[in-house]
């Protein structure tokens, strides 16, 4: 029984992972990820390029052999961060380095041969951050993460060069299978769907640490925390000293950051708690923009939220469902008429055997197809009995009279029931025929462009 | 769009992404855990051994970060401030970082993240030679780790040399203490008030400062102190080096103190 039970569970759990980890997904989310890390590393790259000299090489704020030693175990501390960038003292060849570094990071963003410049813009800034050791902050975390997970997936099929490039290959990426890698359609795939579950597990790993730490604190407890953000002058963009004169304010605020960042690990996965759970990110990171004097670490921040957003959803907002969008509703419509007619069918039940059915003395009566309320025995009520005196039979009558009631009153609400089915079906029978002729819109296009093809 | 359904995948491909996934996954979680896991006794042994197989990966992709963003509470800023001294005696003192040199907010934040940095991998002149004789070990990652420290602050007083050359240059690391909320509700006081501004002396633990900066009984004699004078209003803080939890000077003025600096002394011992 228990091994029975056991293997049950391990069965569900595998089919679980399953459908979490290799279902595929639209990449449009994605895309859209990847303009703003794309454009966020390029700023980056240019604001570094002001100064580049400060930064890498020899006569650098931390020089080559420094930056060495911190990571190679000459100081006792080893790590496996490595760069080359710890050899390179000449300035043509770092500004020569730097210069790819952009171009190749200016590619990224707008979408050009995305499967090659996604993978060498994350190693170039790769290279780099273990040679910036020293000067980096939460910014070249996220921005690096992401551009990590995007190369994963086809996130320069929409938005981008690599999109218009495919619409002006048309049938050529149908025989070549090297440009049809480089150039991907912008349709379901695992990939995407890997690259985003990836990235949505590390922001939850970094918001609950990030809760977790704050917790180990007392500032966030007694809701001084953010008077002291607020007055550290360094971080200080706008002055947020007045909030010393709203402790409930600033305490409040301490308080939802803390227990957002550590919540956010399970509430941003219900489908209820979502949207609570984003708005609050895209509050606490507007405000860390606007007042801690990080808008470009906010901004990513909220940028990388967006990996949570349903890509069907992303596209209906903006006007542009896919062509095959409401298969998916339908199917969603399917799951939930399911469910319900599920739920139904049990009240049905339920309602039958408890609700409907008259009392042992009114007969066993339902409300089942050609059956009747009322029985033999209660219509004869009106007739006199012997021996039964007006009292007792007025008693009777209304008894029955209360039955009545009660069973109309049952029925009225079943009568609501399938009228709300009802619509529930219209609807489904609607959508269904959407789809069909969406269905046989794209098998006559396949036609159509097969035909095209082979005349050609 | 999500399909409703996973697209079939033969089992050995299966398996081997699923082994992949969980393997970047906990070199993702590894690290964060092993930051708040640790103790005056160092790493909790479970999380060590859960951390160790994905440690050399995790460094490699820049993912063993703590993620712990103004925690556990947020404390005062760490700055450099650099002495350039001419020939003629005329000196120069700028403070890093500075909203008015650095440009734009990102490049500010860089130098201001390098400043916060020298304070971080602070270590104190040492290791007293008691500690020699009672632990090797500690004493040997002591003078490792002090330095780790003096290397980066001469690389960084190598750096303004080149940019100043032919003067002097010394630099001094200062701490920007946040007012109290509940001195500041009473009386509000500019947040850059050359009181909040503390000098960092570089003495070592348990030896008094003589002005030399310099401890009896080292193994390790530390250099000559950073002999930038302090600014005015921050002698009397300067006297002491030693992490207090609050400091109040004779005007009433209160300055809270972050306790990080002891807790980062203490978990900078290596063992």
């Amino acid at each position: 029984m228990i091994a029975v039970g056991l293997k049950s569970w391990l069965d569900s759990s595998i089919k679980s992972w399953d459908t979490f980890w290799f279902t595929p997904r639209l990449p449009h989310a994605l895309a859209v990820l990847r303009i703003a890390t794309g454009l966020m590393l390029l700023y980056s790259h240019l604001v570094l390029a002001t100064d580049l000299m400060s930064f890498l090489g020899d006569d650098a704020w931390i020089n080559n052999e420094t930056s060495r030693g911190l990571h190679d175990g000459a100081f006792g501390f080893s790590d496996w961060g490595r760069t080359y960038l710890w050899y390179i003292s000449n300035p043509l060849l770092l500004w020569m380095h730097h210069g790819l570094t952009i171009l190749v990071t200016a590619c990224f963003a707008a979408g050009l041969l995305t499967r090659i410049t996604a993978p060498a813009a994350w190693f170039l800034q790769v290279v780099l951050l273990h040679r910036l050791t020293g000067t980096l902050f939460g910014l070249d975390q996220i921005v690096t993460y992401s551009a990590m997970y995007l190369m994963l997936s086809p996130c320069g099929s929409w938005i981008s060069v690599d999109a218009w490039l495919r619409d002006r290959l048309g049938a050529r990426l149908q025989t070549d299978r090297s440009l049809a890698w480089l150039f991907p359609e912008a349709t379901p795939s695992v990939a995407a769907n890997v690259a985003t579950r990836l990235l949505q597990l590390h922001l939850c790993v970094i918001y609950f640490f990030g809760g977790l730490a704050k917790a180990r604190g007392t500032s966030w407890w007694d809701g001084t925390a953010i008077w002291y953000s607020a007055g550290n002058f360094e971080y200080q963009s706008w002055d947020l000293t007045w909030i010393s004169k709203f402790p409930r304010i600033a305490s409040a605020l301490a308080h939802l950051t803390l227990f957002w960042e550590v919540s956010y690990i399970a509430l941003v996965w219900p489908r209820l708690t979502r949207p609570i759970v984003l708005a609050t990110a895209v509050a606490v990171h507007a405000g860390i923009a606007l007042f801690l004097g990080m808008m470009t670490f906010g901004a990513m921040m909220i940028a990388a939220n967006l990996v949570f957003v349903n890509p069907n959803w992303l596209l209906r907002s903006i006007g542009r469902p896919m062509p095959d969008d409401d298969i998916d509703d339908v199917n969603e419509v399917d799951k939930t008429l399911l469910s319900a007619e599920a739920i139904d069918a049990a009240d049905d039940d339920d309602e039958w055997e408890d609700d409907l059915t008259l009392d042992d003395d009114a007969g066993k009566s339902s409300l089942g197809m050609g059956s009747s309320i009322l029985t033999d025995s209660d219509i004869q009520i009106d007739k006199p009995v012997a021996g039964q005196t007006d009292a007792q039979r007025a008693v009777a009558l209304e008894a029955l009279q209360a039955k009545l009631r009660n069973a109309a009153r049952h029925l009225r609400k079943k009568q609501t029931k399938l009228s709300d089915r009802e619509t529930k079906y219209r609807e489904r029978v609607r959508r269904l025929k959407e789809r069909e002729a969406q269905i046989k819109e794209l098998v006559d296009r396949h036609r159509e462009s097969k035909k095209k093809t082979d005349e050609s | 769009m999500t399909l409703p359904r996973p697209i079939p995948l033969s089992p050995r491909l299966r398996f081997f992404l699923s082994a992949l996934l969980i393997g970047h996954l906990l070199a993702v979680i590894a690290p964060p855990l092993s930051f708040q896991t640790r103790g005056p006794l160092g790493q909790s042994p479970v999380v060590a051994t859960v951390l160790a197989p994905v440690e050399g990966y995790s460094q490699a992709m820049y993912m063993d970060r703590g993620y712990a963003f103004f925690a556990p509470d947020p404390g005062p800023s760490h700055l450099i401030q650099a002495a350039i001294t001419s020939k003629d005696g005329s000196r120069v003192e700028t403070m890093f970082p500075d909203l008015d040199e650095q440009w734009p907010r990102l490049l500010y934040h860089r130098h201001f993240m390098l400043s916060e940095y020298l304070t971080e991998v602070y270590f104190p002149p040492g290791p007293p030679r008691e500690l020699a004789k009672v632990d090797p070990i500690d004493a040997e990652n002591w003078v490792r780790a002090r330095a780790r420290y003096e290397h980066v602050r001469q690389s960084i007083v190598g750096h303004l040399q080149r940019r100043y050359p032919g003067q002097d240059v010394a630099i001094r690391r200062v701490e920007h203490l946040i007012p109290d909320l509940v001195a500041f509700q009473q009386s509000p006081v500019a947040l850059d008030d050359p009181r909040f501004y503390q000098v960092m002396l570089d003495v070592p633990v348990g030896t008094s400062s003589d002005g030399t900066g310099r401890g009896e009984d080292l193994i390790a004699p530390s250099r000559p102190p950073e002999s930038v004078p302090p600014p005015p209003g921050a002698e009397q803080e300067a006297t002491d080096a030693k992490p207090q939890p609050s400091l109040t000077d004779g005007a009433g003025l209160s300055m809270s103190r972050n306790s990080t600096e002891s807790f980062r002394l203490a978990l900078r011992v290596p063992r």
